[in-house]
């Protein structure tokens, strides 16, 4: 009969090979071993044997470990290889006998791949799995301790000839229902103890001197960023909070031209300098490098260059508290006029090639402005005009990016393309991203390798990614045939609140997308990102609340958990009140309460460590007869521990109620043991040769019961102390 | 507490402990490991992993000591043993926690035996609810006669995640005589001293508690009823009483012809003399001869007495053959003597029947082992 005990160790078993599976998502061997370890542990409960043979299980395991080495000594020793290497033995682990044993070993595996599990993803469904695979653990734990009470004895106190003590019968345990009490209180405890450490085990210590183990896999939220770091891993999570609201109007009729199902971009920042895996806004060094780059006075009103009369685009944007402080300016391409409600106090840094803006004093709080855009891209060319020079140094992005062309039919070399083929050019590639590239998105972006190009690592080896990858794979093979490409952040107006006629913006709505001159002097956006529209247009219908739900859950997930740093701990705590009470600066305060924290952490670990060491070299007990504790030097303490561990290793350990004497049998331990106890009653008074005489004793005992001994007694029937 | 607690004197623990364990420690290790892994990363969710392992060595040293807080145990040995059949010893386990129930609590427990011998005792319960009461109890073999001294005792329990383990020790010190394996000597091997009865070298016939008439007398205050002569109180018209005769009186000494070392390291030669003299004993007990035992290497000597048991009265004595202090000089003088059993090679000078250790299979029957003593009732 199987206890209950196996079949949640199966459970347990199996729910960290699902998180394991969601973790890593092309972990196909994990998620091929689940219904085989289902199946397997299933019909070894059922069987009185074992599945197969004990040759096949070896050489299994043989062929395991053969093929983890050698993935080893391909790829290297990765996480993932050994997770993977212990599932496999898990599986190969069941096809044997089931014993009792085995369930620690298989809890082991458990925990192994859920630890694998969170170092690889942070996400919302992993921490769903994890608050199942924790009550969880913690049952079956509970109900392997009672299996290990009621079979206690079965293994090591039985004699070779099965006499005495007898087996036992297969027990069920007690019941799941009798476990419930003491497994909710337990749980509930643990679970308020484990928020209270995870509030104040503090952050960013030791990151520096240790960070070298493992790169950093942090989680955020979706915002607006001004610029773009390619190569970190982690979570991006949606962020439902709403960050501005935005009319669009047509200029001339005052009407909304805004629609369910239209989407436009709003740009904040444009980004044309990329060094390994960062983009950044550009600021020319010498006057000349760029038309224009400006800082404009503070007023009510700034005009880009161009016509105002050609405006065919107005809006009207309402930032709310929660907007990013960047001071970026948001505007639909291609800006023309900025109208403040109210006169700022900041200047206005203005990008004329760019054409973006933003208050030079990002503290300078506005909360609604008005843009007149137009939005025309294309002006017919002129012939004669020659495209402004352009370089990517990397010649696998200018491969791909001319295996793409030659597919399109479109002339790779810059030199050889004329110039009304640039915007079918970057129309191409952005097929190749979006569609034919076989490229996906995700949200979960692994770390890149940390000696390649992300972009490059992204286009050859991960083809997945989030918009910013997208945007910068695009970037840069514009660039690399020739087309001046810049990565632009901002946000998509995609959910248009009909009532209001206006269109919601929330972080999860930041996005990234690519513009590209099509001819010299004009830009043209592109989007390479897939189903870009998808994701920023809510869908209509009942499942709409649902998704704004589990987008808020996720939000508060990644705020309050994945994304809880320092400041957020310092915020929690309550020390940034306290900074601005005691007119102290945050960064003072900071660094005072991690020093504080860092204090504290190191006299936990200090005093755990010196508990380890009390308990590990502990004193010896002191001697007592009733209440009574009689006054032994500690000389004295030790050689009568020895003593009476030396009887202990002899076989005839002294029970508790016979006294040193009466139980001494030799010459030298009679000696010995009236010695301690004419010292313990008083009628001795211990002496430094007394001490080198115990010792002396003491040798002599340890070296005669080192000695081989002619034991008459049968082995079998000699003390477990042998 | 409840009648069974009273009879069984439930105890409070002597002492309390707390294991550091390879466990607990391979659990801390792994926990600082997991620590440093949390800096390294900066991972908040292996941050939520350390919280929650600390939280659990937390929450289980609380449990683990909670649980044991109002724990009581007793021991119960059965009243005889014999080595080489099976014993049960029970534990009675009283929780007297009001509001917390015991998980998975081991017993583990010691029989000391002679000649530095020992068995340990483990067994387990699975729950022992709060103001509750739980029986467990342990089967074992004793390897051999002798002294078997049970204790200390202790109570375990590493509930609710292996990572605790506490446990309390209870200083009982009770004591079993484990007597030699019963063997049935076979008919005839004593020869003569079977058919003694009959050779004309009985005593005669004198007061006593046997079965037989020994004489009529008068009634005398604190006569039983029973032993009225109705007929003859008739015909002599005034109350008389039969006496009874005494059993056929007579005296063998057993000897047994092993040294004081060979018994006391429980030798097999040594241990088939304790036997066959112990089946020997038993089998004059059965005819009516009164069996003395005498071990000159032990220096124990029981003259022959007469009993109203099967088993002679010196088994105890001949449990305990070879252990210290077991010599044994009875005073009491011996009138006559019927007849002397060597037990050994046969150096008794004027031994009667020498009975070889080396051929007990010759001399005995198939064992007769007990049935197991009944349990606590």
């Amino acid at each position: 009969m199987t206890p209950r005990s196996a079949w949640l160790t199966t459970a347990t078993l199996l729910l960290a090979m699902v998180m394991y599976v969601f973790s890593f998502a092309g972990s196909d061997l994990v998620l091929l071993l689940i219904p085989v370890v289902a199946g397997v542990r299933f019909f070894a409960y059922h069987k009185a044997g074992p599945l197969a043979q004990p040759w096949f299980v070896a050489i299994c395991t043989f062929a395991a470990v053969f093929y983890a080495a050698f993935r080893v000594l391909s790829n290297g020793p990765q996480i993932d290889i050994l997770a993977e290497f212990v599932a496999v033995l898990a599986a190969i682990k069941s096809l044997e006998r089931w014993s009792a044993r085995d369930d620690l070993q298989i809890i082991l595996v458990a925990i192994f791949l859920v630890l694998a599990s969170i170092i690889t993803s942070s996400s919302l469904m992993m921490g769903f799995l994890l608050l199942l695979f924790v009550p969880l653990l913690a049952l079956t734990t509970m109900s392997l301790q009672i299996e290990g009470a009621l079979r206690f004895g079965d293994f090591d106190s039985k004699a070779p000839d099965g006499t005495w003590n007898t087996p036992r019968e297969e027990s069920r345990g007690i019941g799941v229902s009798s476990l419930t009490g003491i497994f909710v209180s337990s749980f509930v405890l643990i679970l308020s103890i484990a928020v209270v450490a995870f509030v104040l085990l503090p952050r960013g210590i030791g990151s520096e001197t240790i960070g070298g183990l493992q790169r950093p896999v942090i989680g955020r939220a979706t915002g607006f960023r001004s610029s773009v770091e390619l190569g970190r891993g982690g979570l991006i999570s949606n962020d439902q909070t709403i960050v501005m609201e935005v009319e669009v109007l047509n200029p001339r009729t005052g009407s909304s031209a805004g629609s369910t199902g239209r989407v436009f971009h709003l740009r904040g920042t444009a980004l044309n300098h990329y060094d390994n895996g960062n983009w950044t806004r550009y600021k020319p060094k010498e006057p000349n490098e760029f038309d224009d780059f400006t800082i404009r006075e503070a007023g009510t009103r700034y005009d880009f260059r161009g016509n105002v009369g050609q405006a065919d685009l107005k809006q009207i944007v309402h930032l709310t508290p929660s907007a990013s402080d960047s001071g970026i300016l948001f505007t639909v391409w291609s800006p023309l006029r900025i109208t403040f409600e109210e006169p700022i106090a900041s200047e206005i840094a203005v990008d004329n090639i760019a054409r973006t803006a933003s208050l030079t004093d990002s503290k300078s709080k506005i909360t609604t402005y008005e843009v007149l855009s137009t939005s025309a891209t294309f002006q017919p060319l002129l012939d004669d005009r020659r495209r402004a020079p352009v370089t990517f140094e990397n010649p696998v992005i200018n491969g791909i990016a001319a295996d793409v062309l030659k597919d399109a039919g479109v002339q790779a070399d810059p030199q050889l393309r004329p110039i009304s083929d640039d915007r079918v050019a970057a129309e191409a590639i952005q097929r190749w991203l979006s569609a034919d590239g076989g490229f996906a998105y995700t949200l979960d972006v692994p770390v890149s390798d940390p000696d390649r190009d992300p972009i490059e690592w992204f286009l050859t080896d991960a083809k997945l990614g989030h918009c910013e990858y997208f945007a910068s794979a695009m970037a840069a093979m514009c660039r690399t045939v020739g087309i001046r490409s810049r990565v632009v952040t901002g946000y998509m107006l995609g959910e248009y609140d009909t009532a209001r006629e206006r269109y919601v913006v929330r972080r999860s709505n930041a996005h990234a997308w690519v513009e590209s001159e099509i001819a010299p002097g004009i830009w043209a956006t592109f989007d390479p990102t897939p189903d870009v529209n998808a994701m920023h247009v809510p869908n209509a219908g009942n499942m709409r609340l649902l998704r704004k739900l589990l987008d808020a859950v996720d939000g508060f997930w990644l705020s309050s958990v994945v994304s809880f740093d320092e400041s957020s701990q310092m915020k929690l705590l309550g020390m940034e009140h306290l900074a601005r009470d005691n007119m102290l600066g945050d960064r003072q305060l900071m660094n005072r309460g991690k020093k504080i924290m860092r204090v504290v952490f190191l006299l936990l670990i200090a005093g755990l460590g010196l508990l380890l060491v009390f308990r590990w070299y502990r004193k010896p007990e002191p001697l007592r007869v009733g209440s009574q504790e009689l006054k032994l030097p500690a000389a004295a303490l030790i050689a009568r521990r020895n003593l009476l561990r030396y009887w202990k290793q002899s076989g005839r350990p002294r029970p508790a109620w016979s006294g040193l004497v009466a139980h001494a049998s030799g010459t030298e331990d009679q000696e010995l043991a009236t010695l301690l106890t004419a010292t313990a009653f008083g009628e001795h008074e211990w002496t430094q040769d007394d001490t080198h005489r115990c010792q002396k004793l003491i040798h002599s005992l340890q070296s005669s019961a080192a000695r081989p001994r002619t034991s008459h007694l049968h082995p079998e029937w000699v003390s477990d102390s042998h | 507490m409840t009648t069974l607690g009273r009879q069984l004197e439930l105890r409070a623990p002597d002492a309390r402990r707390d294991h550091l364990h390879l466990v607990a420690v391979l659990y801390v290790g792994a926990t600082i490991l997991l620590l440093l892994g949390a800096m390294s990363s900066q991972n908040n969710l292996l941050f939520a992993a350390v919280g929650l392992a600390l939280a659990t060595v937390i929450v289980s040293g609380f449990v683990a000591g909670s649980s044991m807080m109002g724990l009581r145990l007793a021991r119960r040995l059965p009243v005889v043993a014999e080595a080489g059949a099976s014993v049960r010893i029970a534990y009675m386990t009283q929780n007297q926690n009001k509001l917390m129930s015991a998980y998975a609590i081991r017993i583990t427990d010691t029989a000391h035996g002679p000649a530095g011998k020992s068995i340990p005792i483990r067994i387990g319960t699975d729950r022992i609810p709060a103001r509750g009461e739980r029986r467990v109890s342990a089967t074992l073999t004793l390897p051999c006669r002798g002294r078997w001294v049970f204790g200390p005792s202790r109570l375990m329990t590493m509930f609710p995640f292996g990572i605790s383990k506490k446990s309390m020790r209870f200083d009982t010190g009770d004591a079993l005589l484990a007597t030699p394996a019963r063997r049935r000597l076979r008919p005839g091997v004593l020869g003569q001293l079977e058919s003694a009865g009959d050779d004309g070298r009985a005593d005669p016939r004198r007061r006593g508690q046997g079965v037989e008439l020994f004489a009529l007398r008068d009634y005398t205050r604190g006569d039983p009823v029973s032993s009225i002569a109705w007929r003859s109180s008739a015909k002599w018209g005034k109350l008389i009483s039969r006496e009874s005769s005494a059993p056929k009186a007579r005296r063998v000494w057993i000897v047994i012809e092993a040294s004081f070392e060979s018994l006391h390291n429980r030798e097999p030669e040594a241990e088939a003399a304790v036997r066959l003299a112990q089946a020997a004993g038993r089998r004059l007990c059965e005819i009516g001869v009164a069996p003395g035992l005498s071990v000159p290497s032990c220096g124990v000597s029981i003259p022959p007495d007469f009993t109203d048991t099967p088993e002679p009265i010196w088994l105890p004595a001949l449990a305990t053959l070879g252990d210290e202090h077991s010599a044994i000089q009875s005073s009491r003088s011996v009138a006559r003597i019927d007849g002397v059993i060597a037990v050994g090679p046969g150096t008794t000078p004027g031994a009667t029947i020498v009975l070889d250790p080396a051929r007990e299979e010759a001399f005995t029957l198939d064992a007769e082992v007990g049935p197991l003593p009944e349990d606590i009732p």
